[in-house]
């Protein structure tokens, strides 16, 4: 089955990269970047990330701090390309050649027994459903220490169960809970669902510290959704046609 | 210390009023190292035109920038006026907008933002971020 196909069916699909040099290289970048942020002098990649929760004991501070290294990577890296890098054919079978991205691509530190764990959801306010959103793992994902997902089918059931009164939410979120599917995801492999699909995390109850890149892709002339798309995204990449027809226009205004 | 006009949004006063503008406005120009010397907003009816600050911007001259609450206030009429907003940079004026969180501070920074902003214009206007059937 071809990865459009299985996306077609699921909403979603895992995809080993085609090129794991980018996640290696952004994998070390932001290790880089969170020895500075969190006060960390050791030299252990994956010891950092795997045991990050051994170390790391502020947890009032944990979020700022979070926001601080996305703040530095969006400031000092461009994830969206080591992203799109290691899956290149992949997001554009699935996308196309004009392509929006994420402007500030997120970073998610899941510790073990962490109780904010992200609660059964769509993106929200709610995002184009021309979104591609990709979640990469920096460190191997399984058991309750990983993504779990609705697939489109389930979804659509989620979708309209909200607009009954009785429905009670708990309910809801223990019965998606339960159809929803966890993706055993290694380091090396990426998510890629579909906007619509509802998904969440659980309690990481497994003894290592879950890291994940998440950001969107998006076919540049697609619906935006209701996020504001001056604010939300940045160019990735044009194609040749809608570059020329850009720079007719822009002969117009300079 | 940096001195900068503030231009509201009239067109979006009934969601985000006026004093809520005001204050991320103030709050982007304490940010960039200034302070806002006076405001003005378009009347309904110069909305597309934005016949105010047109009729403004001789007076403008003297500070560093104009701080707009949005960049749609260049997007009211048929075509996204980026003719005025070259204008406003050709005065040596920097212009920011605070809902977008963009900054063109010269013409270069224009020329680098401009497919962007145009694309997206294009999109709205072609009504492709209006609601979608499963917000």
């Amino acid at each position: 089955m071809t990865i459009s196909e299985q996306f077609l069916k699921k909403g979603y699909v895992i995809i080993p990269s085609e090129n794991m040099q980018p996640l290696l290289d952004i994998k070390e970048s932001i290790f880089e970047i969170c020895k500075s942020v969190f006060k960390y002098d050791g030299e252990d990649l994956n010891g950092f990330y795997n045991d990050f929760h051994e170390f790391h004991f502020d947890k009032d501070n944990l979020n700022s701090q979070r926001v601080e290294l996305i703040r530095q990577c969006s400031l000092n890296l461009d994830i969206n390309k080591n992203i799109f890098d290691a899956f290149p054919s992949a997001i554009e079978q699935l996308l196309g050649p004009d392509l929006f991205c994420q402007k500030n691509p997120n970073i998610v530190i899941s510790k073990p027994n962490d109780p904010n764990n992200a609660e059964l959801h769509r993106d929200a306010p709610p995002n184009s459903l021309y979104e591609l959103v990709s979640w990469v793992p920096l460190v191997d994902t399984f058991g309750t220490k990983t993504l779990y997902v609705l697939d489109a089918e389930e979804s659509d059931v989620v979708f309209h169960s909200l607009d009954s009164e009785k429905q009670n939410w708990s309910e809801l979120v223990k019965s998606a809970e339960l159809n929803a599917t966890r993706l055993t995801v290694p380091f090396g492999s990426g998510v890629f669902f579909w906007a619509g699909l509802y998904h969440g995390s659980e309690i990481n109850c497994e003894s290592s510290t879950r890291w994940t890149l998440n950001t969107r892709f998006k076919s540049a002339f697609a619906p935006a959704g209701q996020k504001d798309p001056f604010n939300f995204y940045k160019i990735f990449k044009l194609s040749s046609i809608t570059k020329l027809a850009i720079d007719a226009e822009k002969r117009e205004y300079l | 210390m940096k001195k900068y006009y503030s231009f509201l949004d009239t067109g979006i006063v009934q969601h985000i009023p006026q004093p809520l503008q005001h204050q991320t406005i103030h709050a982007m120009a304490s940010r960039l190292g200034g302070v806002v010397q006076f405001y003005y907003m378009e009347e309904f009816r110069t909305l597309k035109s934005q016949k105010l600050l047109i009729a403004k911007l001789s007076m403008m001259a003297e500070v560093d920038g104009i701080i707009f609450f949005s960049i749609k206030q260049f997007c009211y009429g048929d075509v996204m006026n980026v003719l005025l907003i070259v204008e406003i940079l050709n005065m040596g004026l920097e212009i920011h907008f605070v809902k977008e969180n963009i900054s063109l501070v010269d013409k270069e920074a224009l020329i680098s933002t401009l497919d962007f902003l145009m694309v997206v214009d294009h999109t709205i206007r072609s009504g492709a971020t209006s609601m979608d059937r499963f917000s």
